[in-house]
């Protein structure tokens, strides 16, 4: 919303407006002495000139409102509404809509296709995370069946409990282990792909983001 | 077509173009969406009717108001006097004149009625904004004037950072007292604002809402016997939202929940629903993972372990497109009576709006 103000509202009230008497009248204050100013006549009889202006410039003005008011009346005599056939009816140029229908085709294309960008790129991107987990998944799950093997194997004679400690131990540390490598990996690739991307708003933030959070 | 009749009109009213987002392309299918509907309707009085009043009712989000309808009859002229070229006569503009202006009086009578009761919009605050799987958050936002509506049903949410675009989103919750409302938000890849809302989106945030719609999975607190709802992913959103009706009408019906996901690391609500099944013992809280084959576990799609519970409740489905459809088709051939079986597909981030 713009709170554009017409000139008439100006809340300024030391500005009153000139009228060419006020013009005539106008007094300045003397220069210092020794300072050189402009030539007091000349200053004058400029002020006059623009007085008289101003002056036929109002009394165009008067007569131009008295004519609409004649006309108005004329509009009113013979029941034609004069008023809102004025504004609204400009002829639409079909040049100037279809300059504005082809400005608008070349931004849609151009936004489709960084959306569709945007949407490879993250569509590459879960995918490849589910890969990463799944294999990690499936090591930590030979890693954990190895350790409870191991486990056994030494003759371990604390029961289930601890048979399940030491699985889930071997678990997490080999998931770890291939996430955190393979993150890495991925993270460079599309550090890379955002470059890519330039200057297309807000989208590289994102891509980022949605790779921070990454299971830990 | 509709490309000259948007460009007629912003040229008629330059300040209408600041309603529309910046890519117009999805908007024009959706001009010609409603025009299609309003002629073809245009001898079933009845059912047009209610529809333009929706329209109307639903446009004032957009910050449409009276003084705008002149502007879009013009530029519908202008883009129909162009495109007929010869065939344009004076009889046929005036009818059309004619019937945009009937068109225009229902639109905005019922949203000058709206507003003598509704905002256009109401604003939510983020004050909880959580990603507890990768893409998806569950967002809570208070609203900032009393919100009526009912679990099941949902509203158009529009973020700052993507002005002017709107998706539907399902409310996760029973009305509060506080006034929050609670939001499940699968990031869709390339989406435009599930993007926004899963990875932009930040706690003090302020969300544009709509008036809540739909009334597919309404539950009347007159239809007796107990429920089996299934969710596929963020579908459990309206169905969360019943199980909270059925919590505060006293829980005199048992509850099954069945929460289908892909692999365990999507079933992103599941602590807050364990504590509901903890609490409740009318509420039973089944997760169904399809797709992960170290899941320890129930394993299968949520439709096959939900049969396995059926026994003869009211059937409610959430899910995406093409989770609700084969839903519905296994439950049909189950022999589930389909009066019995309620569903919604939660609307993807690619539309739904019109």
């Amino acid at each position: 919303m713009t709170a554009e103000m017409s000139w008439g509202d100006h809340p300024d009230r030391e500005r009153q407006p000139l009228t060419p008497d006020r013009i005539r009248k106008q007094e300045f204050s003397r220069t210092p002495l020794g300072r050189r100013g402009y030539s007091e006549d000349e200053v004058r009889s400029f002020l006059y000139r623009v007085a008289e202006d101003v002056a036929a410039g109002d009394k165009e003005k008067a007569d131009l409102r008295a004519y609409i008011d004649r006309l108005k009346q004329w509009y009113k005599e013979h029941g034609i509404s004069a008023e809102p056939a004025v504004p609204q009816q400009q002829a639409l140029s079909v040049d100037a809509i279809n300059i504005l229908s082809r400005a608008q085709q070349t931004a849609d294309v151009q936004i489709a296709e960084a959306e569709e960008y945007a949407r490879r790129i993250l569509g590459e991107a879960r995918q490849q995370y589910e890969v990463i987990l799944a294999e990690a998944q499936r090591q930590a799950e030979e890693a954990a069946e190895q350790a409870v093997g191991d486990y056994r194997s030494r003759g371990g004679e604390h029961g289930a409990e601890a048979e399940e400690l030491e699985r889930q131990i071997a678990y997490l540390r080999t998931f770890a282990d291939v996430t955190r490598v393979q993150l890495r990996a991925v993270l460079a690739g599309l550090a890379e792909e955002v470059d890519k991307l330039g200057h297309l708003p807000d989208q590289d933030n994102q891509v980022l983001q949605g790779f921070s959070p990454a299971h830990r | 077509m509709p490309l000259y009749f948007y460009s007629a009109l912003f040229l008629i009213s330059p300040e209408t173009r600041d309603m529309f987002p910046v890519s117009m392309a999805s908007q024009r299918d959706r001009l010609v969406n409603a025009l299609g509907r309003i002629v073809s309707n245009v001898d079933r009085v009845e059912e047009l009717v209610p529809y333009l009043q929706q329209l109307g009712r639903d446009h004032r989000k957009f910050a449409v108001v009276a003084e705008h309808y002149p502007a879009v009859g013009r530029a519908l002229l202008a883009t129909l006097e162009h495109f007929l070229a010869d065939r344009w006569t004076p009889a046929l503009a005036e009818d059309w004149t004619k019937a945009y202006g009937l068109v225009a009086q229902v639109m905005s009578d019922a949203a000058a009625d709206a507003s003598k009761t509704t905002p256009p919009w109401w604003e939510g605050e983020i004050i909880s904004h959580e990603t507890p799987a990768l893409g998806i958050a569950v967002i809570r936002a208070r609203l900032n004037y009393q919100y009526a509506f009912r679990p099941g049903q949902s509203a158009s949410i529009s973020h700052p950072r993507r002005p002017r675009v709107w998706r539907f989103y399902s409310f996760a919750n029973a009305p509060r007292p506080d006034n929050t409302i609670d939001l499940h938000v699968r990031m869709v890849d390339g989406g435009v604002l599930s993007a926004a809302l899963v990875m932009g989106a930040r706690r003090g945030d302020v969300l544009r809402v709509g008036a809540p719609v739909g009334d597919k999975l309404k539950l009347s607190p007159d239809t007796p016997g107990d429920l089996l709802l299934i969710a596929g992913g963020t579908g459990l959103a309206p169905l969360k939202a019943l199980v909270e009706q059925v919590m505060h009408e006293g829980a005199s019906r048992k509850v099954d929940l069945v929460v289908g996901a892909r692999t365990s690391r999507e079933l992103y609500d599941l602590e807050s629903l364990s504590k509901m099944a903890a609490e409740h013992p009318w509420l039973t809280v089944v997760p169904a993972v399809s797709h992960d084959p170290y899941y320890r576990g129930t394993r299968g799609n949520a439709v096959d372990v939900a049969l396995q519970a059926w026994r003869g409740q009211q059937v409610f489905v959430c899910g995406s497109t093409e989770m609700a459809q084969s839903t519905v088709g296994r439950l049909l051939d189950a022999g589930v009576p389909s009066e019995q079986i309620h569903f919604d597909e939660f609307t993807s981030d690619k539309g739904g709006e019109s």
